[in-house]
């Protein structure tokens, strides 16, 4: 895959997708994992868990490493900057013209029903990742613990992250030790 | 306009958790260390960065620095909170590579992939709390859920697919259709 191919993949995603960087991982391995298959889902799962590890947008952070393991730095170049150039304009139109924009019905009705679709997409990887990754009971709990105490709690999710994962690997270690 | 980039680029510096935990910290620095916006003004900026597309950070920075200093402000302040993740990243990548061969790496990232499905279901809730208020949206939503399950569209046209019903929704019960 091209660089400025990239440029156009991540470019498309972060036009079209409302609701932040996490609404944007599961476009983004749509088209890289299952379209244009230049990466196993395990990578891809894996780039984003560096990309929420260490500070920054995880949008970008994501952009980054995978832009970069697919096509160097300018892979990575080209990742970034198509993330960031449509909601860049967009913003840049709104604040310039119209900061009424986003009430006219068509713009307003576009990003309501959007926000349910994105909500679908998000829920559907969730649901995949899960029949996927989660082996067992123990694992579903942690799971479900973790995103309770994200939003209702306000626990950071890195936090969550390092701990939910923590747990996870306890309960392998435990099962395999007994086997 | 550089203490604008200085302090962008602090926030990108410091910002933990990707988005939300970006927001409080331009929150604290905008609205009540620099005093550059009052909350008001502030939390309708945010309110349209949640709107539009992208990541909110970044929606967020660009329209304060178009607010604070036009043009050169906007692309300022958007360099400043995305430059520090990317030196992050290349770190961790530099990190990554001297120890990801080893066997227990591959057990760690086995564990954190369950992990990581808490954080994309907690997105999930906060969108979908947001998204879905009613009859219409929840049965809109189970018919969506159902159709990908079933028929695996592209996703990103799952995403324009409902905008457009929204649209049309919109433009009836607005009476601007029929």
């Amino acid at each position: 895959m091209t660089a400025s191919r990239l440029f156009v993949v991540f470019a498309k995603v972060s036009a079209a997708t409302i609701g932040g960087g996490y609404a944007m991982i599961p476009v983004i391995r749509d088209f890289l994992v299952k379209r244009y298959k230049v990466m196993s889902d395990e990578e891809f799962m894996n780039m984003i868990i560096q990309a929420q590890a260490v500070p920054g947008v995880i949008a970008i952070n994501a952009a980054t490493i995978v832009g970069k393991s697919i096509a160097g730095i300018r892979g990575a170049t080209c990742s970034v900057l198509g993330s960031i150039l449509p909601p860049f304009l967009i913003i840049l139109v709104i604040a310039m013209f119209f900061t009424d924009l986003v009430h006219l019905p068509l713009v307003a009705g576009f990003l309501k029903g959007a926000r349910v679709g994105v909500t679908v997409v998000l829920s559907n990887l969730a649901f995949q990742l899960l029949k996927k990754n989660a082996r067992n009971i123990p694992h579903i709990l942690i799971v479900a613990l973790g995103s309770v105490a994200i939003v209702w709690l306000n626990i950071t999710s890195l936090w969550v992250l390092l701990i939910a994962s923590g747990c996870v690997f306890a309960v392998d270690m435990r099962k395999r030790r007994s086997e | 306009m550089i203490s604008l980039f200085l302090v962008f680029l602090k926030i990108g510096f410091f910002a933990f958790g990707g988005g939300y935990g970006a927001l409080s910290l331009i929150q604290d620095e905008i609205v009540y260390v620099n005093q550059w916006l009052d909350l008001q003004t502030f939390i309708d900026l945010v309110s349209v960065s949640q709107m539009t597309p992208g990541p909110i950070a970044i929606n967020s920075a660009t329209f304060i620095g178009y607010q604070l200093h036009g043009v050169g402000g906007a692309i300022l302040a958007t360099a400043g909170v995305l430059l520090p993740g990317i030196l992050w990243v290349s770190l961790l990548l530099k990190l990554l590579s001297l120890v990801s061969k080893k066997y227990e790496t591959s057990r760690i990232f086995e564990a954190l992939r369950v992990g990581i499905i808490a954080l994309i279901i907690a997105a999930a809730l906060r969108i979908g709390m947001d998204a879905i208020t009613g009859i219409f949206t929840s049965v809109f939503f189970s018919v969506t859920f159902l159709v990908m399950l079933r028929y695996k569209p592209p996703v990103f046209w799952v995403i324009i697919g409902t905008g457009m019903i929204g649209v049309i929704v919109e433009l009836i019960s607005n009476g601007l259709l029929f």
